[in-house]
């Protein structure tokens, strides 16, 4: 998998056992969209097969709740995931990849230190600034039929390119 | 050289971004190159005002620590070629505010811009101190109300003794006041301390009078200075404050109780 | 009709209310003016005020709010009061070490 330029950070669903061997090769144990109990996690869904280990990003750094305006988080070597909402004028940052459950409405920032496949992942776009590497772009040339979508922010050719999921 | 003003008054939420808005555009208007820096540390409030928060990439704190230059960061105004915005950071804190930062800021805006306008937070700790530290003018935005005029006053003694030209022992600054909120019906039934009140405190040159007015609040809902809105009264007032700061003797507007219908009329003298 | 009658009378009734907008000016004159003295005060007064208590103190057994210093000034010259209120039976006392 990570042959083929994808890195895995975390597995979702998935039964005991995986997510021990997960855990053993420092990916997130990740809930099923939302925050829930360990022990709820009954129903094996997908099943992501961790390849072999390298020490790439290795951790997921989980905000639960919401980022308020002037709040930042740097999910510093680690991935970030954000369950709660990011209020306009909030900050969040990654030199992984970030994931955002609900609105994105402050700046969300990836591959802080210049890695060029991290992306974004929101489930309603509302961002003032969104930046993959440092290329980045604001919320007014943020195509608007784009606003409020779930969408991924990647970097291809190094250009930013916003897709809805 | 640019001419540097201060926008401050110690109380909060009596006007100042308002009225740093309003200036810079009407000093815009008026062909004169023209950059607003919001000093607002953690509260970013001036590119809501001027309708440029979703231009924002750099900010002035950025500026400062030489993370962006200063081109980067400087957002320029849709509606007019002369006007700048340097919008501030929301997510740091006001001690990012270097004297020596915000002094090489300022150097270098008045290489390029005739005014600066200085938008001070409330208070007057750390930002406030900032903004005004290097002014050449000070526009005290003052409400008709006991603590904004107090707060007033405790801003030129500050103006008066911990500014750089106080320090240098420079030419003063110029001080100038600024009457927002105005309500003359209210001043009328002296339930409101009227212009003459207010001036017989502060004793420093009326700049204008602000009336309170609903175009203020439609204004910044749409993120358009009010200076803009010339049908409305407190976009003409401010429109009257540029003039006589740029030294056209007009007369003061706002201060009577507009004209009633013929019931109000029949009742008056 | 009553805002009718009310305007009649704010027009004609013989001298208005004194409103709260004079009690508020009044209020802020004094204010600001002591708040202007104080800004004009030097700064080694309080520092000044304890130390003549630590001397005087050497001989007579008062409390800092017995010594009163006062600063006043005006375009001629700079006043420093200085009042020390001795307790009644000072003189009975023993100098305190």
């Amino acid at each position: 998998m990570r042959g083929n330029g994808m890195i895995p950070v975390g597995v979702r669903g998935g039964s005991p056992a995986q997510h021990e061997a997960a855990e053993a090769m420092e990916l997130a144990v990740l809930a099923d969209g939302r925050p829930s109990k360990p022990e709820n996690r009954a129903n094996p869904r997908t099943v992501t097969a961790p390849a072999k280990p390298e020490p790439v990003i290795t951790n997921t750094t989980l905000v639960t709740k919401p980022v308020r305006s002037g709040q930042r988080v740097y999910a510093q070597d680690s991935d970030l995931i954000v369950l709660g909402q990011v209020s306009s004028g909030a900050e969040i940052m990654a030199d992984g990849h970030i994931h955002v459950y609900a609105g994105l409405r402050g700046r969300a920032l990836a591959g802080l230190k210049g890695n060029q496949n991290a992306r974004i992942f929101c489930q309603d776009l509302r961002a003032e600034l969104i930046s993959v590497a440092g290329h980045y772009r604001i919320s007014e040339n943020i195509d608007a039929n784009l606003r409020g979508k779930p969408v991924q922010i990647y970097l291809e050719e190094k250009i930013l390119r916003i897709e809805p999921l | 050289m640019a001419r540097i003003i201060v926008v401050t008054s110690g109380k909060g939420g009596v006007g100042k971004t308002t009225t740093s808005a309003a200036v810079s555009m009407g000093l815009a208007m008026r062909g004169h190159r023209t950059a607003v820096i919001d000093f607002d540390v953690g509260l970013r409030n001036l590119d809501l005002i001027m309708g440029c928060e979703r231009r924002v990439v750099y900010d002035f704190v950025n500026v400062i620590n030489e993370e962006a230059n200063l081109n980067q960061a400087l957002i320029k105004d849709k509606r007019c070629d002369n006007l700048y915005i340097l919008p501030t950071s929301q997510t740091r804190e006001k001690i990012a505010l270097t004297k020596d930062g915000v002094g090489r800021v300022i150097e270098e805006l008045s290489r390029s811009f005739d005014y600066i306008i200085c938008d001070s937070p409330a208070g007057i700790e750390h930002g406030a101190m900032m903004a005004m530290y290097y002014a050449d003018d000070a526009f005290i935005v003052v409400n008709p109300e006991i603590s904004s005029v107090r707060d007033s006053d405790r801003m030129l003694g500050i103006l008066a003794s911990k500014s750089r030209r106080a320090i240098t022992s420079s030419a003063p600054i110029r001080e100038y006041l600024l009457i927002t909120r105005y309500d003359p019906e209210r001043v009328k039934k002296t339930e409101m301390m009227s212009v003459d009140d207010v001036q017989d405190i502060i004793s420093i040159e009326l700049l204008g009078i602000v009336p309170e007015s609903k175009s203020v609040l439609n204004a910044s809902n749409s993120g358009m200075p009010v200076v803009l809105d010339r049908d409305s009264e407190a976009g003409q007032a401010y429109i009257d404050v540029v003039k006589r700061y740029l030294g056209e003797r007009i007369p003061h507007r706002f201060t009577d109780v507009p004209k009633k219908g013929i019931f109000g009329r029949l009742f008056r003298e | 009709m009553a805002s009718l009658l009310e305007r009649f009378r704010m027009s004609y009734s013989t001298p208005p209310q004194k409103g709260s907008a004079l009690v508020a000016k009044e209020r802020l004159q004094i204010l600001v003016a002591h708040d202007r003295a104080e800004r004009n005060r030097p700064p080694y007064l309080p520092k000044l005020q304890k130390d003549i208590l630590d001397v005087v103190r050497k001989y007579v057994n008062v409390d800092l709010d017995s010594i009163q210093v006062t600063y006043e000034q005006n375009d001629q010259q700079e006043i420093l009061e200085l009042n020390i209120i001795l307790p009644e039976s000072s003189h009975h006392r023993n100098p305190v070490r």
